[in-house]
């Protein structure tokens, strides 16, 4: 039994379902990231929890007790938005003794707990400013100080990184990773952003349509993607056309076994699934001997490894595979190559 | 070539904006003048303050005056207590109805005094039978009249914070309903709050046709009957009264100017 628990969730706004079922745990102390396109139904999910949306059918648990009918200002919540959520006419300090005040804390317990908040958010200096007069990630880190100061039961981070710039939005998102493991905080983290899910989160759950796709670690979730949805939402992929055929995929001329395939019926189209970092390259020379054939069209230089794009042989599909920079020099734009799948992990999925 | 504007544009800009600026001033400062002028006559060619000084010693009139500003203040807080819950809880929880509101709120405008006060007398009866014939009960009407300026007025205000989501934060924190309204939305909407109360002390300390029609003494009525026995005393006091929504405007647009925004780089 998880600590926050999410049961059977379903929503429709305007006849339009935006949630369809959904069932999650969330053991304590854990964070789990809702990854998805927008209108896949995670934030939705997360609004549910914090008790500004009502589910139509459902329940929310924490810690064994349904939360479902509370009102959201009763259910200790922590929760960062997007942006500009900071109250404007108040002072940094002011903002995060803001839960505390309506606890009816002390002033002295109140002035210890906010030095402590701005210290762990990096902010020290910064309680006597106004919302204004800081940057955004200043205003998040502030956002998250808030959040914290009621000692949530869970705390729910709805995107609070989607509206900062590149480099600010990687260091924010490993500082928040870091606090939430040193206060040990059950989270519930709703992003797009593939790679901050994968960054930062015990388990992300991919959602498509209102439901779960896959609910799994980072790493599972980008090896073994769980659907071809999946694996084209999470990181790069390739996404092959071929024909099943008896135990096997038929890619043009080459010939490629796998068990997947026996499910599928003979002729049916497929796709085959494969990141690009797991198909082997070879030049080839002379005469075709069943292997996967095309020629280099493009290399983009990526840093550590340089993408390929080969267009096949035949029915000209483009794939794209990636190869350490340092190798990736002797194939360049016109080699004829072979390709590699049998060595790597694919999905077979009907077309 | 770079275009550039030509220097004799610019000067007959300039002219034309003066020239514009001097025959309004003008038109407008004319009458004032001229009732500052009118209500400081003393006899034979002297200047007076009798006039002036002559406010305060009728008491008919600091009656009036007085029961003016305290419908101007009864108005203002009415209007707030019903119309700033109201409509943030539209914004808030049910957007489909802003229209509807507002319809009902600029409605007041379209409808000439005299036939609000038709509609309004058989109501008066039952208001003054309830509540007695003080003239504070005008409030209830002046409510209604000053809805369609403070609707705007607050509706600005609304519009200018992001009222969802700092509502959210808020609850999420552990606010009642109540305390968003008072420690969030009103706080973040002061300057609205304002505008909306000056205009609609202008509006009461201005109003006479439903007052006079109804037959309360308030300062316009009061000024309408002296006028009919001592001109120099209502042209002094209509004179004050248009200083002070003068002052009030001014105040206005002071309070009215945007805070500052600071835009600070990561």
């Amino acid at each position: 039994m998880g600590y926050l628990e999410l049961k059977g969730l379903r929503k429709s706004f305007g006849g339009q379902p935006a949630l369809d079922g959904l069932d999650l745990d969330l053991s304590e102390g854990e964070l789990v990231s809702l990854l998805g396109p927008s209108g896949c139904g995670k934030t939705t999910a997360l609004r549910i929890v914090a008790g500004f949306e009502t589910a139509d059918t459902g329940h929310v648990v924490v810690a064994g007790k349904d939360i479902t009918a509370v009102p959201a200002n009763r259910r200790d919540m922590g929760m960062v938005f997007q942006a500009y959520s900071l109250f404007p006419n108040m002072t940094a300090a002011q903002n995060i003794e803001f839960g505390l005040r309506l606890r009816k804390a002390s002033g002295p317990e109140r002035a210890k707990r906010v030095d402590e908040l701005l210290e762990l958010v990096g902010l020290g200096e910064f309680g006597a400013r106004y919302p204004h007069q800081m940057s955004g990630g200043q205003q998040q880190r502030v956002a998250l100080a808030r959040a914290l100061a009621i000692q949530p039961r869970v705390l729910l981070l709805d995107e609070p990184l989607s509206a900062l710039d590149a480099k600010v939005r990687v260091s924010l998102r490993d500082e928040i990773r870091r606090i939430q493991t040193e206060l040990g905080m059950t989270t519930l983290f709703v992003t797009h952003d593939q790679e901050e899910a994968l960054a930062v989160s015990d388990r992300v759950g991919v959602m498509s349509q209102g439901k779960l796709e896959q609910l799994d670690s980072p790493a599972v979730v980008y090896r073994e993607p769980a659907s071809a949805f999946v694996a084209q939402f999470v990181g790069v992929t390739n996404a092959v056309l071929g024909k099943a055929a008896s135990g096997a995929v038929r890619l043009g001329t080459f010939t490629l076994p796998t068990d997947a395939a026996a499910e599928l019926a003979d002729g049916s189209d497929v796709k085959v699934i494969v990141r690009p970092e797991d198909i082997g390259i070879v030049e080839h020379k002379g005469e075709s001997n069943g292997s996967l054939l095309g020629s280099v069209l493009t290399q983009s230089f990526l840093g550590p490894v340089t993408r390929l794009v080969v267009r096949l042989d035949g029915d000209e599909q483009l794939v794209r595979v990636d190869q350490p920079s340092n190798l990736a020099a002797a194939y360049p734009p016109g080699t004829a190559v072979a390709l590699d799948f049998n060595a790597s992990r694919f999905l077979v999925v009907p077309a | 070539m770079a275009v550039t504007a030509k220097p004799g544009r610019k000067i007959g800009g300039t002219v034309l904006r003066w020239v514009v600026l001097v025959v309004l001033g003008f038109y407008f400062v004319l009458p004032l003048v001229a009732m500052g002028e009118f209500s400081t006559r003393g006899i034979n060619n002297t200047r007076s303050l009798d006039s002036w000084t002559g406010i305060f010693s009728d008491p008919d009139l600091v009656d009036a005056i007085l029961t003016s500003v305290e419908l101007a203040v009864l108005s203002s807080v009415l209007m707030l207590v019903l119309l700033v819950p109201t409509m943030a809880w539209i914004r808030l929880r049910l957007p489909k109805l802003g229209r509807l509101v507002e319809f009902l709120c600029l409605l007041p405008l379209t409808i000439p005094a005299i036939v609000l006060v038709v509609g309004m007398a058989p109501l008066y009866a039952w208001v003054n039978y309830f509540l007695g014939d003080s003239p504070l009960t005008l409030t209830f009407v002046y409510a209604v009249l000053v809805l369609p300026f403070a609707y705007r007025a607050i509706d600005a205000g609304l519009a200018s914070i992001d009222l969802k989501t700092l509502a959210e934060a808020a609850r999420s924190l552990g606010a009642s309903w109540g305390t968003v309204l008072w420690r969030i939305v009103v706080p973040n909407i002061r300057t609205a709050l304002i505008g909306a109360s000056l205009l609609s002390v202008a509006l009461v300390l201005g109003e006479f046709t439903i007052a006079s029609l109804l037959n309360f003494e308030t300062l316009q009525v009061q000024v309408n009957l002296i006028g009919k026995r001592n001109a120099g005393l209502s042209i002094a006091v209509s004179l004050a009264c248009l200083v002070f929504a003068f002052v009030l405007l001014f105040l206005l647009s002071y309070v009215g100017q945007r805070r500052r925004v600071t835009v600070v780089e990561d």
